[in-house]
C-alpha cells in the first residue's frame, strides 16, 4: 500500500472537510466583538429633552447603553426590564437609552406612555450606532467604570442577566 | 362580451410592456400610484429630517469617481444581504456614507475611513480582505494551491507515461504468447483427436 499517496489524498480532503465544518458552524451574519474589552467610544449627544450627555462625565460607575427603536417590538419588550433594572440599581449604575434610526419625537411619545427613568440620548445620522459597530436592534452595552466595554449583549437583553453582569461588574471591579 | 375581454387582454398586455400611457386610464391609475409613492416619500423624509441632520437625502451614490462611493464600494452593508454601502439604499448603509463623505472633507485617507469601520465592525465589513497578517494567506493560497495542484499533476502525467509503454509491451507480449500457446495447444489437440 502507497502510503504517500494516500497521505496526499487524506491530507487536502480532511482540510476540506474542516474548512467546511467550521464554515457551517459559523453565522455568517453574525458580527464579530470587536469592542469587548477597549475603551467604550466617546458620546456626546443631546437627550431627547435637548440637554447635553457625554459618556466621559459617567467615569467612576458602570454604564448600561441600550440601543432600541419603537419599530423594534423585542426593544419595546426588554424595555420594561431594563427600567426595573435601572430603578433597583439606583444611583450605582448609570443606564442610557439612544434610539436608533427614528425621530426624536416618536420615540419621545412613546416614552411618555412608559415608564422611563432613564436618560435617552437622540443618535443624528446613526453615527454613534457606528462607532459601536451597532448592525440592528436591540443591543446592549454594559461598560465598566473605567469605561472598558465589558459585554455586548445583541437582542433581547435578560434582566437576569443583566442583574448578574452587573453585580459581577459592581462587586469585582473591571473583569 | 367578447370584445370587453379582449379590450383587457389588451391594456393588460399594453401595460406590461410599457404602453399603457397611451391610454388615459391607465395613465390615470399609473399617476395615482406614482404620486402616493411621492407622498409616502415626502412623509418619509419629513419624519426622517429632524433639526440638524443631513436626513433628508434618499440617494444611492452612483458616481464611480467620487471617493466616497469607491471607498462605500468597499465596505459592506451590516444590515443587508451581502451589498455595499454605496449601493444600499437602506438608512444605515445611507448614514454610514455620510460618514464616509464626513472623514474624507475632514481630510481623513482611506486607510483611516477603513480602519474606523474596522475598529467597530471588525475585518468583516471590509469586501476585500486586507493585505497583512494571516490576511495575506487569502491571496496567497489561491495561487499556491493552483501552482501546487500543477506540480502534482505534471509528476502524475510523468510517472504514467514512464510507466504506461513498459506495462503494455509487456501485457502485450505476454498476450501474444498465451495466445500462441493456448492456440497451438488447441490446434494440435484438434489434429490429435482427428487422428484418433
Amino acid at each position: 500500500m502507497n502510503w504517500g499517496r494516500i497521505a496526499l489524498f487524506l491530507v487536502p480532503v480532511a482540510a476540506l472537510l474542516w474548512m467546511l465544518g467550521t464554515g457551517f458552524g459559523n453565522d455568517p451574519h453574525a458580527l464579530p466583538e470587536m469592542l469587548e474589552g477597549k475603551p467604550a467610544p466617546a458620546i456626546h449627544l443631546k437627550t431627547l429633552e435637548g440637554k447635553t450627555f457625554r459618556l466621559e462625565d459617567y467615569k467612576g460607575k458602570p454604564v448600561v447603553l441600550n440601543f432600541w427603536a419603537t419599530f423594534c417590538e423585542p426593544c419595546k419588550a426588554e424595555h420594561v426590564s431594563i427600567q426595573r433594572t435601572a430603578q433597583a440599581f439606583g444611583e450605582r449604575v448609570q443606564f442610557v437609552g439612544i434610539v436608533y434610526q427614528e425621530p426624536p419625537e416618536v420615540a419621545a411619545a412613546y416614552l411618555k406612555r412608559t415608564l422611563n427613568t432613564f436618560p435617552q440620548l437622540d443618535d443624528p445620522s446613526s453615527e454613534r450606532a457606528i462607532a459601536y459597530g451597532v448592525s440592528g436592534v436591540p443591543e446592549t452595552f454594559i461598560i465598566s467604570a473605567e469605561g472598558i466595554v465589558v459585554r455586548r449583549i445583541i437582542s433581547i437583553v435578560n434582566a437576569q442577566r443583566l442583574r448578574q453582569e452587573l453585580n459581577e461588574l459592581l462587586d469585582g471591579g473591571q473583569r | 362580451m367578447m370584445f370587453f375581454a379582449f379590450r383587457f387582454i389588451v391594456l393588460s398586455y399594453a401595460a406590461v410592456i410599457g404602453t399603457a400611457e397611451f391610454n388615459p386610464r391607465s395613465e390615470a391609475i399609473i399617476n395615482r400610484v406614482i404620486k402616493q409613492v411621492e407622498a409616502k416619500q415626502i412623509a418619509d423624509r419629513k419624519i426622517k429630517a429632524h433639526e440638524g441632520q443631513e436626513h433628508t437625502s434618499t440617494t444611492v451614490y452612483e458616481d464611480p469617481n467620487d471617493p466616497a462611493y469607491k471607498i462605500g464600494k468597499e465596505l459592506r452593508c451590516p444590515v443587508c444581504q451581502g451589498m455595499t454601502i454605496a449601493d444600499s439604499p437602506v438608512d444605515m448603509a445611507q448614514d454610514m456614507m455620510r460618514v464616509v463623505r464626513k472623514m474624507l472633507r475632514e481630510g481623513h485617507t482611506e486607510e483611516e475611513i477603513f480602519a474606523h469601520f474596522t475598529r467597530s465592525y471588525g475585518d468583516w465589513i471590509l469586501l476585500r480582505p486586507r493585505t497583512h497578517g494571516v490576511a495575506w494567506l487569502v491571496w496567497l493560497m489561491p495561487p499556491l494551491m493552483v501552482l501546487l495542484a500543477g506540480i502534482l499533476f505534471s509528476l502524475y502525467l510523468r510517472g504514467q507515461n514512464s510507466k504506461t509503454p513498459s506495462k503494455s509491451s509487456e501485457s502485450a507480449d505476454h498476450h501474444t504468447d498465451s495466445t500462441k500457446t493456448s492456440g497451438h495447444d488447441a490446434y494440435t489437440q484438434a489434429i490429435d483427436d482427428e487422428l484418433i
